[in-house]
C-alpha cells in the first residue's frame, strides 16, 4: 500500500511535470509564435478558404485578400481585368492591401462623369503623319510621339477604344476618370512605321481613319495587308471617305443632286471597301477637313454610321453632339506643355 | 506538492489569456469586415450629402442599408433623399426648359444636366441635352392631301427638284403617292459652298489658335484695303480663310477689294481685265450686274471694231472670229450679226472665183 502510495505520489509528480511542460509550451503559443506544425500548409489553406463577400444586387462588398489586385478583382467579378479603374474610383483608393474590405460595384455609378463640381470631358487626340526627325505642323517625330504616350501613361491617363467613348457619349457606360482617345487619319505608311510599334509598347488602343483611295501600298502610303495586320493587333480602322474631298462643298459646275451622290458615294465606298478587305463594320468617320453640315450628317445616319468627328479642338463632353465630335490636333511642334492642355478630364461647373 | 503546482500553473497560464479577452470585442469586431465597411459608408454618406453629392450619398446609404438591413433609419434616409433628389431634378428640368424656350440654350444646358445629375434616369433631361439642344439634323413634315414630294420640296426647300432627297431619306420612290397623315424626315439644308480651290490640310484647323492668328492677319488686310492695295488685301484675306473658312470679315474685304478692282478697270477701259475680275464676285454683289453688262457692251464694241479692220484689210476669217465675239458678247449687238453674214457670202464667192 505504502508502495503504492508513494509509486502514486511519483507518478503524479511526474504527470504534473509533464503538464507543466505542456502548459508552458501553450502558454508561449498564446504569446505569438505560430506553432510550427501549423506552417507548412498555408498556401493550401489559402486556396481552400471561400473568399470572404456579399453579394447583393449592385455591388459585391468583399475582403481583399494576399495577391488580389484591381484588376484580378474585375476578372474575378466583373469578368474584364481592365474594368480595375471601375472598383479602384468607386472605393477612391490607388492601392489594396490584404485584409481590406471594399465594394465591387456591378453597375455604372457615375455616368457622364457628372458631379456637383462639374462633368468629365474626354481628348479624342488626332494625328496624321509621324517621322523620324523631321517635324512639321501635321507631322509628328518619332521621339515626341513617344514622350507623348509616356506622359499618358505615367500621369495615369487611360487611352479607350471608340466604342467605350460611344457608350459614354450615349450616357449609358462609364469611362476611368482620365480617358482620352487617340486617333490617326488617312493612311501614311509611317502610321505603321512609328506609330504602331510605340502604341503597341504602351498597349494603347487607337483608331486609323482611313480614305481608302490613298491606300495604294507606295512608298509613303499604307497596304491592306498593313492595315490587316494592325487590326489583328488592337488597331481600329475607321473611315474617312474614299477621296478625301470637302463634304460640304460642292464642285464648280456640279449640280445639287450631282453633289448629293458624290457625297453618298463617298461615305459609302469607304465603308464597302473596308468591310471587303478587312472584313470590318464601319461604324465612325472623320470628316474631311473636319467639316460637316446638316446633310451629311443625315446621310451618315442613313448609311448605318453612329458618329463623327471634326477637328474642332476641345474635350468632349457626353452631351457633345454624336456627328459632330470635337478632335484635337496634335502639331508636331508641340511641347509637353501644349500636349497636356488638349488632355483635359473636367468642365467645372456648379451642379446643384 | 504535484496538485499545488499544477493548479499554481494552470492559474498562472490561464490569467494571461483572461486579459486579452477584455478587448475581446473590438477584436471580434475586425473578424467582421463588413461593419466596419458599412461604418465607413455610413460617414461617407453624410460626407456627400454636406458637399452636395446627393447621388455618391445615395449609393453609400444603400451600401449601408445592405450591410446592416435591420437598421430602419438608413432606409427611411434612403427614401428621404430619393424623394429630395427626384423632387430637385424635376425642378432643374423645369427651369431648363423655360430657358429652352426663350432660347437661352446656355442656361438650358446647366438646368439639364443638373437634372441629370441628381437623377441620371430623366430621360426628358437626356434627351434635351443630347438632341435638342445642339439642334436636330431633320425636320418632321405631317402629309397633308393632295402633297406630292416636288410640292413638299418646293416648300421646304424652294426647289422641287430636291423631291429625290425626301424619297431618299424616308425610303420612297421619287413617284410614290404619298399617304396622308404620314410624317416625313426632312434633313436641313445649308446652302454648300463652292470649292474654289485646293484646301491644305490646315484650313480646318482649331477654333481658338486660328482666331488668334486670324485676328492679326485681318488686321494686316484692312491696313491694305485703307491704302487701295486692293491685290494683298485679297491674298492676306484669302490665308484669314485658310484658317477660319467662314470668316465673314474675310469675305467681305475680299468681295469689296475685287469690287474696287473691277470698277477701277471698268475706269480705265480694261474690260476683259474687269471681267475677270468681277467674274469672282457674286452678280448679286452692288451693281456687279450692271458693271458685268456694261463691260461685255464695251468689250463686244472694241471686239466689233477689230473686226471691221480686219475686214477692210481683207482677213474675212480673222473678222467674222471677232464678230463671233462681239455676238458672245452682246447678242443684240446692231450690226455683228449682218457683217458675218455680208463676210461670209462673200468668202463663198470667193471659193466659187477661184
Amino acid at each position: 500500500m505504502k508502495r503504492i502510495g508513494l509509486d502514486l505520489r511519483c507518478l503524479l509528480s511526474i504527470g504534473c511535470f509533464i503538464l507543466i511542460l505542456s502548459f508552458m509550451g501553450g502558454c508561449a503559443t498564446f504569446r505569438g509564435k505560430p506553432p510550427e506544425v501549423e506552417k507548412p500548409k498555408p498556401e493550401v489553406s489559402k486556396v481552400e478558404t471561400p473568399p470572404l463577400q456579399q453579394v447583393f444586387p449592385n455591388f459585391i462588398a468583399v475582403v481583399a485578400r494576399e495577391g488580389d489586385t484591381f484588376s484580378s478583382l474585375a476578372s474575378k467579378y466583373l469578368k474584364d481585368p481592365s474594368m480595375d479603374w471601375f472598383i479602384a474610383e468607386f472605393n477612391e483608393m490607388e492601392t489594396l492591401t490584404p485584409g481590406q474590405p471594399l465594394i465591387i460595384p456591378l453597375k455604372p455609378y457615375q455616368r457622364g462623369g457628372l458631379t456637383s463640381k462639374g462633368y468629365q470631358t474626354v481628348a479624342v487626340l488626332s494625328y496624321h503623319h509621324f517621322s523620324l526627325d523631321r517635324t512639321e505642323r501635321l507631322t509628328v517625330t518619332k521621339s515626341t510621339f513617344e514622350e507623348q504616350m509616356k506622359f499618358l501613361k505615367d500621369r495615369g491617363y487611360r487611352v479607350i477604344t471608340l466604342g467605350q467613348f460611344f457608350d459614354f457619349l450615349e450616357f449609358k457606360g462609364q469611362i476611368p476618370k482620365k480617358s482620352v482617345v487617340i486617333s490617326i487619319d488617312d493612311g501614311w505608311r509611317s502610321n505603321y512605321d512609328i506609330a504602331y510599334p510605340i502604341l503597341k509598347k504602351y498597349g494603347f488602343p487607337a483608331t486609323l481613319f482611313v480614305y481608302t483611295d490613298l491606300i495604294v501600298g507606295s512608298e509613303k502610303t499604307l497596304t491592306w495587308d498593313l492595315i490587316q495586320e494592325m487590326a489583328n493587333n488592337g488597331m481600329d480602322i475607321q473611315c474617312h471617305t474614299k477621296t478625301h474631298r470637302n463634304l460640304t462643298k460642292m464642285e464648280q459646275k456640279e449640280s445639287f443632286k450631282e453633289y448629293f451622290e458624290a457625297i453618298e458615294k463617298e461615305l459609302l465606298v469607304c465603308r464597302t471597301m473596308v468591310k471587303k478587305k478587312l472584313n470590318i463594320d464601319v461604324k465612325y468617320l472623320a470628316y474631311p477637313y473636319g467639316d460637316t453640315n446638316p446633310l451629311v450628317n443625315e446621310l451618315l445616319k442613313k448609311q448605318g454610321y453612329q458618329g463623327a468627328f471634326t477637328i474642332k479642338r476641345g474635350s468632349n463632353p457626353f452631351f457633345i453632339h454624336n456627328y459632330r465630335v470635337n478632335r484635337s490636333m496634335i502639331y508636331g511642334d508641340f511641347d509637353l506643355n501644349q500636349f497636356e492642355r488638349n488632355v483635359t478630364v473636367f468642365t467645372e461647373e456648379s451642379l446643384k | 506538492m504535484g496538485l499545488a503546482l499544477l493548479v499554481f500553473v494552470a492559474f498562472s497560464c490561464a490569467a494571461p489569456p483572461k486579459k486579452p479577452t477584455e478587448p475581446k470585442e473590438p477584436l471580434e469586431k475586425a473578424k467582421d469586415p463588413f461593419s466596419i465597411l458599412s461604418e465607413k459608408y455610413r460617414n461617407k454618406a453624410m460626407e456627400y450629402e454636406k458637399d452636395g453629392e446627393l447621388g455618391k450619398a445615395l449609393q453609400s446609404w444603400e451600401i449601408v442599408a445592405s450591410l446592416t438591413p435591420t437598421d430602419g433609419q438608413v432606409t427611411k434616409k434612403i427614401e428621404a433623399l430619393k424623394t429630395q433628389m427626384q423632387t430637385m431634378a424635376d425642378e432643374h428640368f423645369k427651369k431648363g426648359l423655360s430657358h429652352y424656350q426663350r432660347n437661352s440654350m446656355e442656361a438650358a444646358r446647366k438646368e439639364f444636366l443638373t437634372a441629370l445629375h441628381y437623377n441620371p434616369n430623366h430621360t426628358e433631361a437626356l434627351t434635351y441635352i443630347k438632341h435638342k439642344l445642339p439642334g436636330e439634323d431633320y425636320s418632321l413634315y405631317q402629309v397633308k392631301g393632295g402633297d406630292t414630294l416636288k410640292e413638299i420640296a418646293k416648300k421646304t426647300y424652294n426647289d422641287p427638284n430636291k423631291d429625290f432627297l425626301i424619297a431618299y431619306f424616308n425610303d420612297l420612290k421619287v413617284d410614290t403617292k404619298l399617304v396622308p397623315g404620314n410624317t416625313l424626315r426632312l434633313p436641313v439644308l445649308e446652302s454648300p459652298t463652292t470649292k474654289a480651290t485646293i484646301e491644305p490640310k490646315e484650313t480646318a484647323m482649331d477654333a481658338k489658335e486660328i482666331s488668334a492668328d486670324a485676328k492679326t492677319l485681318l488686321s494686316k488686310a484692312l491696313a491694305y484695303y485703307k491704302v487701295k492695295n486692293y491685290r494683298e488685301t485679297v491674298s492676306i484675306s484669302e490665308k484669314v480663310l485658310e484658317y477660319d473658312p467662314a470668316n465673314k470679315e474675310a469675305h467681305q474685304l475680299i468681295n469689296e477689294s475685287y469690287y474696287q478692282m473691277g470698277r477701277s478697270l471698268l475706269q480705265g477701259k480694261k474690260y476683259k481685265e474687269a471681267l475677270d475680275v468681277f467674274d469672282r464676285l457674286d452678280p448679286g454683289y452692288k451693281d456687279v450686274r450692271e458693271s458685268v453688262a456694261l463691260a461685255k457692251r464695251q468689250l463686244a464694241g472694241e471686239h466689233y471694231l477689230r473686226g471691221v479692220k480686219y475686214f477692210t484689210d481683207e482677213e474675212l476669217d480673222k473678222a467674222i472670229k471677232e464678230w463671233e465675239t462681239t455676238l458672245t458678247l452682246d447678242p443684240n449687238h446692231p450690226k455683228a450679226k449682218k457683217d458675218i453674214e455680208n463676210a461670209r457670202a462673200l468668202l463663198q464667192k470667193l471659193k466659187e472665183f477661184k
